[in-house]
Order: C-alpha cells, then sequence, then structure tokens
C-alpha cells in the first residue's frame, strides 16, 4: 500500500488558485494584477465545484488557474512594474525634499515597458491576431475621436488617430472593404482581409476638429482682449 | 480600459506593419504634418511602396525629407524593434519556409500555394471595388467628410473633393468637371450647377452594398430617402426580407379597395356585385378542390406521426411549432408594410384628386 493521500493535494484544489493567493504569489497589488492580467490575455476560471477548488470552503471568490498565475511570474513587464513602483517612491521622496534637479533627472530615465514580445506570445499566427482585431479597431477609432483626457494625453490620442488611418489606406490600398453600414452607434464596416472578415465601427465626429493651433492655444482672457481692441 | 488601449496600439501597430508590407509598402508611411494640421484627414499621410521609395530616397537625402512628428520614443524605435523580432521569423510571408530555430515560437507560415483551399466569392460583387470609378464626387462639409472619404477612395472613386476648410482638394466647388455633390442641409442648395447631380450621404452608402451605383432621384437633397438596410443581416428562406415584393394578398386588398369606390357610384353597383357574385362561386369550386387536397395531406402527416417514436414525435411538435411561430412573425411584418403601402397609395390619391 502507497502513502496515504492528504486533502488538497491535487485535483482540483491544485488546479485552480483564488485571486487574494495569486497576489500574494506574485506579489503585487491588485490594480497591477488586474493590468497585468489583461496585458497577457489571462482570465478567471469558474471551477465545477468551490468546495474542492478552496479547500472546503464556498464563500464567493474568483479563481484562476495555477498555471496561468505561474506563467505569469516569469514575465517582464512584472519586473517593471516593480521598478514603477520604485521609481514613484524615490519622485515623489525627491519632490518631497524639494530637490527638483534630482526629480528632473529621474523623469527623465522614468522606466517604461515594451509589450512585443506579448503580442507575439498571444497571436501565434497572423491569422489568430487578425481574428481578434474587431474590438482593437472599435477602440482605437472611438479614442481617436475623443479629446484628450486628463488620463489620455494627446500623444495616445494622436497614435490612435495614426493607427487608425494607416489601417484604413490598407483596407484602401487592398480594395478590401466589403460592408457598411450607418447605425445609431456609428458607422459599421466590414473589411475582408486575407479571408477573414474584420468589422469595426467608428463614431460620428459631433465636435468639429479644430486644426489651427492658434485658436486652440488662444486663452479666454487674450482672445477678449483681442475681441475689444478689433471694436475701439 | 486604458490597459486595453495600451495593448491595441501595440497589438494595431504590428498588424498594420505585416499587413503593409505584404502589400509592399513602406511603413509607417509618412505624415505630411502641413496637410495634417489643415486638416486633410486621410490624405495627410503619404503613402509609398517599397519600389518607390528605394527609387525616392538618393533624391530626398539631397532634398528636405517631409518631418515626420514623432510622438512617443517606443514609436520612433519601433520598426526596428519589429524588425529585430521578425528576425528570427521568416523574411517574407507569402514564402512558406520552415524555422529551424527551436526557441523560437512557432510560427505559421502560410501553406504550399497547391494545398491553399478555395475561397468562396461572391459573384455578384466585384473583388476589385471600382463602383465609384470614373465618378468626380464634391463632398460638403456639413456631411460626414471622414468617413465619407474613406468609403468613397475605397470603391475607387476618380476624384475626390471637399470644402477648402475640411483639406486641401483637387477641384473648387463650382467646377464644372464634378459630376456628382454629396450634401445634408434638407433641401438643394440655392445656385445649383446643372449637370450635376446632387444626392445625400446614404446613397454612397447603400451603393456599396448592394454592389452597383443606385438611381440617384430617390436621394435628391430634401426627399423621404427609401429605407437604410443593414447589409450584415443574413437572407434566410424563413425570414422577413424587407426588400421583397408583398405577395399576390394584397391584389385583392386592392379590389376590395376599388369595390368600396364603386359603391359610392350607383350606377355600376349592381354590375359589380354581379361580377363578384359569379367570381365568388368559381373560387368556391376552387377552393373545394385545393381543400380535399389538404385534407389528404395531413391525414397522411398524422398517420406517420403516430408510427413515430415519442423522441421523434416531440422534435417534429418542435420544429413544427417553431415554423409557426417564425411565419406568423413574417406576417405580422408583411401586414404592416402592406398596410403601410395601402395608406401611401390613399395619400397619393387625395392629393391627385
Amino acid at each position: 500500500m502507497g502513502k496515504p493521500k492528504k486533502k488538497g493535494q491535487e485535483g482540483a484544489a491544485k488546479t485552480y488558485i483564488t485571486r487574494n493567493q495569486a497576489l500574494k504569489l506574485l506579489q503585487l497589488p491588485l490594480p497591477d494584477f488586474r493590468r497585468l492580467c489583461i496585458l497577457k490575455g489571462v482570465y478567471p476560471r469558474e471551477p465545477r465545484s468551490k468546495k474542492k477548488a478552496n479547500k472546503g470552503s464556498t464563500a464567493n471568490t474568483t479563481f484562476y488557474y495555477t498555471k496561468d498565475i505561474r506563467f505569469l511570474l516569469h514575465e517582464p513587464v512584472l519586473q517593471s512594474f516593480r521598478q514603477q513602483k520604485v521609481f514613484a517612491k524615490k519622485l515623489t521622496k525627491a519632490i518631497g525634499k524639494e530637490d527638483y534637479t534630482k526629480a528632473k533627472d529621474l523623469e527623465e530615465h522614468r522606466p517604461g515597458y515594451v509589450l512585443d514580445h506579448i503580442v507575439k506570445e498571444r497571436y501565434p499566427s497572423f491569422h489568430d491576431a487578425l481574428a481578434d482585431l474587431d474590438d482593437a479597431l472599435s477602440m482605437l477609432f472611438l479614442f481617436s475621436n475623443l479629446p484628450p483626457l486628463h488620463r489620455v494625453d494627446a500623444a495616445t490620442i494622436h497614435n490612435c488617430e495614426r493607427l487608425g488611418a494607416e489601417f484604413q489606406h490598407y483596407v484602401i490600398r487592398s480594395k478590401s472593404l466589403r460592408k457598411c453600414f450607418l447605425s445609431i452607434k456609428g458607422i459599421y464596416y466590414q473589411a475582408e482581409i486575407e479571408g477573414e472578415k474584420v468589422t469595426w465601427i467608428v463614431p460620428y465626429k459631433f465636435s468639429q476638429h479644430v486644426p489651427c493651433r492658434d485658436i486652440a492655444v488662444l486663452t479666454r482672457i487674450r482672445f477678449h482682449r483681442m475681441l475689444i481692441s478689433g471694436l475701439c | 480600459m486604458l490597459t486595453f488601449l495600451e495593448f491595441y496600439q501595440t497589438f494595431v501597430s504590428f498588424i498594420n506593419y505585416r499587413l503593409y508590407t505584404s502589400i509592399n509598402l513602406v511603413y509607417p508611411p509618412k505624415l505630411d504634418i502641413d496637410k495634417d494640421e489643415a486638416g486633410a484627414g486621410l490624405a495627410a499621410y503619404l503613402i509609398q511602396s517599397i519600389t518607390e521609395q528605394s527609387r525616392d530616397q538618393p533624391a530626398q537625402a539631397a532634398s528636405n525629407p517631409l518631418p515626420v512628428k514623432d510622438t512617443t520614443k517606443q514609436l520612433a524605435s519601433l520598426p526596428s524593434k519589429i524588425a529585430s523580432l521578425t528576425a528570427n521569423d521568416t523574411e517574407s510571408p507569402s514564402v512558406g519556409e520552415t524555422v529551424t530555430d527551436e526557441d523560437a515560437l512557432d510560427v505559421f507560415t502560410s501553406a504550399d500555394p497547391d494545398t491553399i483551399l478555395p475561397q468562396p466569392t461572391d459573384p455578384t460583387r466585384s473583388p476589385t471595388n471600382s463602383l465609384f470609378n470614373g465618378l468626380h464626387i464634391y463632398i460638403s462639409r456639413e456631411t460626414p467628410v471622414d468617413d465619407l472619404t474613406f468609403l468613397l477612395l475605397a470603391f475607387g472613386v476618380s476624384s475626390l473633393s471637399t470644402d477648402p476648410t475640411s483639406g486641401p482638394s483637387p477641384y473648387a466647388e463650382s467646377d464644372p468637371r464634378i459630376t456628382h455633390q454629396i450634401c445634408d442641409r434638407g433641401k438643394l442648395p440655392a445656385n445649383i450647377i446643372p449637370g450635376r447631380k446632387y444626392v445625400q450621404p446614404q446613397w454612397v452608402v447603400d451603393s456599396i452594398n448592394r454592389g452597383q451605383v443606385l438611381d440617384v432621384s430617390l436621394y435628391v437633397p430634401g426627399a423621404e430617402l427609401p429605407p437604410h438596410l443593414s447589409p450584415f443581416v443574413e437572407k434566410r428562406n424563413w425570414k422577413y426580407d424587407p426588400e421583397a415584393p408583398l405577395d399576390v394578398e394584397s391584389e385583392s386588398e386592392e379590389e376590395e379597395e376599388e369595390e368600396e369606390e364603386v359603391d359610392d357610384e350607383q350606377e355600376h353597383q349592381r354590375l359589380v356585385v354581379s361580377e363578384a357574385a359569379g367570381e365568388q362561386a368559381i373560387e368556391k369550386k376552387r377552393k373545394k378542390k385545393v381543400i380535399s387536397a389538404v385534407d389528404e395531406d395531413k391525414e397522411a402527416k398524422e398517420m406517420a406521426k403516430i408510427i413515430m417514436s415519442n423522441k421523434n414525435r416531440r422534435l417534429l411538435d418542435a420544429m413544427e411549432y417553431g415554423n409557426r411561430k417564425r411565419k406568423s412573425e413574417t406576417e405580422k411584418l408583411q401586414s404592416r408594410k402592406r398596410e403601410l403601402q395601402n395608406e401611401e397609395r390613399k395619400r397619393k390619391k387625395v392629393k391627385l384628386s
């Protein structure tokens, strides 16, 4: 006879991991964990029996596959999240001590990260990527129509605009547009790219695009001063 | 949401790169900042094929190259990164190469040209997308200019002019070479240029979905537009098709209407009644025959149902129930359409009289 099996050593108890356990394992705060999950395409799973997966408790918790979380453990972006945390601490400290030269120096070397490897990892074939293009395009077109918000800077919006326009140019050049529909939400388009149907929606532009930089920069006071000087 | 946006930006730039290189275009295309600030939209991008670029490059090095907007550091370094990433990959995606590098991810290259499955093609639609070829179109500024520009260019319009406020254009509004003008003010413009057709924006989209340039007269500014139907709805036999003409029943209704009108005139009344009575007699005979045939069918079906197993009978019931439901829905919509048509006809008659 072999060794008697202990409870919670294999099966559902090992396949699934609760969110809090995952946070502990990855040593991440919840917002960062969420970001990482979105970037890597990891999403929660529902075990067949919650009781078996959670040490006999049926409490309402979120479960992930243990394998998925272990897979996140080796992510380079995870490292950069930690670097950013350290950076934020240093920056607030420098600003708090009114050491602005140091703060400026730190700001110049703000740690960033690239997502190129994640794209390659998530979409091993080009057709996989094309099949997942719908949401991405709709989102980019939505943001390219928005004015710069406090959390989305002008550079991001300009980038969205550029990417959208580039895609439109490809559709024009490759003559792949097939369908179009004017709806209340916006304009739906469908293109057929390499045999894959890509559908996206572009919202209507209601606010007028102000192209002239001078007008955009003009402050209210200056505008009134100009107006009055014109009247006199 | 913003995390998604962050990821999608990288994702779409990868896809754009791949798509551009697949049709031999330079990626990223250059952005003419002057044109962009003038509000040119799509026209601000300079799309070059790779051969063109290699020809132009020495000349451009001598003169001032077009300024390229550098929005982020990441963007500037993107092409080199993509190049380094794709170095392990196949050089050209169209040529099937086997990857020997074991560390690299699995790469699904396109198969041999012999083994590619034939793609189903729609014979009614021309794949060349040259619907508006030969048309010179002017887009007024009150319309969604950017979207219309994209649509018209995607379907091969010969020339496209817009209001000078929304970018540079080849022809001015008064140019006689323009064949169509898209406007959306609810009425025709004050000074009409002869030889030009005025249409509403829906004409463009409807033409694209039908695969032919539609009759302009239905889309004149101020006219009540025909229904804009979604091209994404698949046509099925049992589904209501709003474009299909109504069946024969409407004619009988018409007759009834006509009868009502005749009722007013005393002299013709008797004649009409006798005619109607005669018709009714013939119809009754015909109906009897039809009814007997239908009865036989019904009996045969019921017999078959008795022999069936319970499982099959339930399945059949479910199918029949579903069919009945769909049919009733279709009939409801058809009757509504019929009512609308009749109302319209009456209104027209009133107008005429």
